[in-house]
């Protein structure tokens, strides 16, 4: 089994040697959008919280109040509902890094069109992944030992 | 040596003096290693100074070389030449594969080596660095350290350091489904770790999560990735791998890991810096096919696989496909007689043969090579110097400065 634990230690990828992955939240996301002009929402930060359980989505509307989703309210709003607020919510969340909460593959990239500026979505993007080193699949190393006493650049 | 004195290369009067910048400056940046030790001094005690005309010469050269180094590759994969350019069967597939997706897998930097270009003489190509080129440190922030800290002004053609940081952006624009995530590796030389570290501030300033590890202590697996172990049992996977290691030292050396980056490349597992197609950039054979396709070319020099026949009474300088800091190079005068010559560890790779291109000099003793960084553009200019024709591990790096 391979364990991966990606944007920081948020996400536990499991691997059981197919190729089907599945995706394990070790930490939670609080994710904050904004409405920035009506109906059109975007994401303006995302950072981790210890228990995914406190995972939740924060939107600001154009008037001002503030309304907070949790993960499991987010999953629950039908996905080709695109004409409520929540589901134009949900729309936007799903291409950033919440869409991994929610079932998108991994494989598929964060949106630009759903961040309210790059410096957000850069954000998201720095991320290191994390494995248990036993579990690397064939790992190999000592390429090149012994022959470093001269340099090979041009 | 006979002594080849051509007063129109000359550059005595354009040796500038300098103040070294103090050893704290070097220190300060962990780097030490150009300080030398000893006999043995690598930083010169001058700029050289060139007219912007000059400047321009060399930056446009390089300009429309690059393009011409494209269109080689796309030519050499057209015509399967990858026997001739002493590229292994192993790479084949990868060169292939990253050049189709050349955006994503872009060539980040690459250095042009020249002859020519002072008081105007035509600016000719001795070769192209564009695999794992050096002199990075000097040329970006040690030539500018020399030049402020002797009060000279801000005179100098260089934005190699802020160009590096824009090429790692447009790399991770380029690929969006990555993590910002690059692991920079060298072989234990200190100069090449010292280069590698440089690169690795580049990528730093541009939003890269970076880390450096040599060769041997990285981890390859052909299903998960390039790994760093950390002290706590974890290893972090990074998703770019930037080697100040050869593409053909790979190939030819080390085929079980070639087998291993094949496979992640060509499953979007890892990118890997500079990529597979700049070593066809880097085989010295291209150059007689880019000779061959623009003959008259004003800054390519006739390169061919045989050498001239004494009959020609050409000067000519015999190369291999595949060598460093000038070894296994010889440079013939007209009688066929050798002026230089320089062994080495490189004689298994075929040999190009190219025609003679004099170097700016001081009284034919002290000659300089000047170099012009490529990054998408042209973003530098420094020169080597030497007192020999060939410029080998012992040369010094030359400053320059605009007048």
């Amino acid at each position: 089994m391979l364990t991966l634990a990606l944007f920081g230690a948020m996400m536990i990828f499991t691997s059981c040697g197919g190729s089907s992955d599945e995706v394990t939240m070790t930490e939670g996301l609080i994710t904050k959008v904004k409405e920035t002009q009506k109906d059109l929402f975007k994401i303006t930060d995302e950072s981790t919280t210890p228990n995914v359980a406190d995972s939740r989505i924060i939107a600001t509307y154009l008037d001002g109040k503030t309304e907070e989703f949790t993960l499991e309210e987010a999953k629950l709003v039908d996905a080709s509902d695109t004409t409520s607020r929540r589901g134009r919510i949900r729309s936007t969340v799903m291409g950033g890094v919440m869409g991994y909460y929610m079932g998108r593959a991994m494989s598929s990239p964060t949106r630009a069109s759903s961040y309210a500026n790059k410096a957000a979505q850069t954000k998201s993007s720095i991320a290191k992944s994390k494995v248990s080193s036993s579990a690397i699949k064939g790992g190999k190393s000592g390429f090149g030992k012994g022959r470093s006493g001269r340099s090979f650049g041009g | 040596m006979e002594r080849v004195v051509q007063e129109d290369l000359s550059v005595d009067k354009r040796i500038i003096p300098i103040v070294s910048p103090s050893e704290k400056y070097f220190k300060t940046n962990g780097w030490e290693w150009f300080l030398g030790g000893g006999e043995w001094t690598y930083l010169g005690d001058h700029l050289i100074g060139l007219s912007r005309m000059e400047a321009m010469e060399y930056i446009r050269a390089a300009d429309d070389l690059y393009r011409i180094f494209e269109e080689g590759v796309q030519y050499v994969i057209d015509n399967n030449l990858w026997m001739d350019l002493g590229i292994h069967p192993n790479l084949v597939e990868q060169i292939r594969f990253s050049w189709t997706h050349r955006e994503r897998h872009q060539h980040l930097y690459g250095r042009f080596d020249f002859a020519g270009g002072i008081n105007g003489q035509p600016v000719k190509l001795l070769e192209f660095n564009a695999d794992t080129p050096t002199t990075i440190p000097e040329t970006a922030f040690i030539q500018r350290e020399q030049m402020i800290h002797t009060k000279l002004g801000n005179n100098q053609f260089n934005t190699l350091f802020d160009d590096l940081v824009a090429t790692f952006e447009r790399l991770g624009k380029a690929n969006p489904g990555k993590s910002r995530t690059v692991l920079f590796t060298s072989m234990g030389h200190e100069e090449d770790e010292i280069n590698a570290r440089t690169m690795m501030r580049a990528a730093e300033a541009a939003n890269f999560e970076v880390d450096y590890e040599p060769l041997e202590d990285v981890i390859f697996s052909a299903d998960d990735g390039i790994f760093v172990e950390e002290d706590n049992g974890e290893a972090t996977r990074y998703d770019f791998w930037f080697k100040l290691v050869p593409w053909e030292y790979i190939s030819h050396e080390e085929p079980e890991l070639m087998d291993i980056l094949n496979k992640l490349v060509l499953n979007g597992k890892v990118t890997i810096l500079n990529p597979a197609y700049s070593l066809v950039m880097q085989s010295k054979a291209l150059m007689k096919y880019l000779y061959d396709l623009h003959p008259n070319h004003p800054h390519l020099l006739k390169t061919s696989f045989e050498a001239p026949s004494r009959n020609a009474r050409t000067k000519y300088v015999e190369k291999v496909l595949f060598g460093r800091e000038g070894e296994n190079v010889t440079i013939y005068d007209e009688n066929n007689f050798s002026m230089d010559k320089r062994d080495g560890n490189y004689g298994k790779y075929d040999k190009i043969y190219q025609d003679y291109a004099e170097l700016p000099n001081v009284n034919g003793i002290t000659y300089y090579q000047p170099m012009v960084y490529w990054t998408g553009n042209p973003s530098a200019i420094s020169f080597r110097k030497r007192d020999s024709l060939i410029m080998d591990e012992d040369s010094e790096f030359i400053g320059h400065l605009l007048t």
